[in-house]
């Protein structure tokens, strides 16, 4: 049997009822949602470069402050805010894009800002200097002599002198590659804390050995 | 790259950190800013200026004897800093011994000659 023939103006008419007569309510919680993801996502983006995140790191350039045993690595939360080194202090850890190793980033303790004056302190060890004494060699000892950190740049140090490759492999650091500061330990949990700025008053007591 | 730095000695330290810093026509860092805005002299003497400390560490993996497992044990290195009026930072680690050794050493020649 021959499908029903329809005059093409009715036909005309129908597809204009059609589509005055739409699924309304799908396309605009599609449409909604589509507008919450961008919005979510534009948010998100804007939270994470201008505001801060959390993030791995790795090494054990910053032991014992930020501790590092492998597996799982240790979690800490920054700040963008300090982005490109705004209201920097000496003391704060920043975290950078390395100067040389391009892709990567760094995290290290600030020792210099421009026009400070800062020690120099003899090289790490390498890889072929584990396990020696620390009379065999002149590792990260304060030496006699100092230098001016330049303008716009900052003096960068980890926390262990002995096993970091910071600003005395790759020298001062430009303040437009401070990406952030890292304000906080979250993993591991038991070590949770905000870090202090590490400039203190000095009392000339001692310090101690810390022992992992 | 940064240009090359010039380094100082012990001796010359003092001198070239009250002298009057050096101002960088392209000084845009917020540190920078601050010391042009409120512009305090530079210090008299590092000495006026309060003492601070940044502790670091040397840490090395070590067995101690009758232990199964290497521990790692972090040797601190107490870095000084003087902290000036003007907002700059000097490191006095090595300076702070060298200056106590001179005024002692002038002490006891003026305790000679008086």
């Amino acid at each position: 049997m021959p499908p029903p023939r329809t005059p093409i103006p009715s036909l005309f008419s129908r597809l204009r009822t059609a589509t005055s007569q739409p699924h309304r309510p799908d396309s605009t919680t599609l449409h909604r949602s589509v507008k919450h993801v961008i919005a979510g996502g534009i948010f998100t983006h804007i939270f994470i470069s201008y505001i801060g995140g959390v993030s791995f790191t790795h090494g054990i350039s910053m032991v014992p402050t930020i501790p590092y045993s492998g597996q799982p690595a240790p979690f800490i939360i920054y700040s963008n805010l300090h982005r490109r080194g705004r209201n920097i202090q000496v003391g704060d850890m920043v975290i950078f894009k390395h100067p040389t190793r391009s892709g990567q980033t760094a995290l290290k303790r600030v020792i210099g800002l421009p026009g400070d004056y800062v020690s120099v302190v003899s090289g790490a060890r390498d890889e072929g200097d584990l396990g020696k004494k620390a009379e065999d060699g002149d590792w990260a000892n304060v030496k006699n002599q100092a230098f001016r950190v330049p303008e716009g740049h900052c003096w960068v140090a980890g926390d262990n002198l002995d096993w970091s490759r910071d600003s005395r492999v790759h020298g001062p650091v430009p303040l437009a590659l401070v990406q952030s500061k890292a304000v906080g330990l979250l993993f591991p949990w038991r070590e949770r804390r905000w870090f202090k700025n590490g400039l203190g008053d000095s009392n000339g007591v001692g310090k101690e050995q810390v022992i992992l | 790259m940064a240009p090359p730095i010039p380094l100082i000695s012990l001796s010359d330290l003092e001198q070239h950190a009250t002298a009057v810093q050096p101002q960088s026509p392209f000084a845009t860092s917020p540190t920078q800013r601050l010391r042009k805005n409120n512009t305090p002299p530079p210090p008299r003497a590092l000495t006026d200026c309060p003492l601070k400390e940044i502790t670091q560490y040397k840490c090395n993996a070590e067995k101690p004897k009758g232990a199964k497992r290497p521990v790692v044990i972090c040797d601190p290195v107490v870095r000084l800093f003087r902290v000036c009026a003007n907002g700059m930072h000097v490191e006095t680690t090595a300076w702070e011994e060298w200056k106590a050794g001179q005024l002692q050493q002038s002490g006891v020649k003026e305790g000679k000659t008086t």
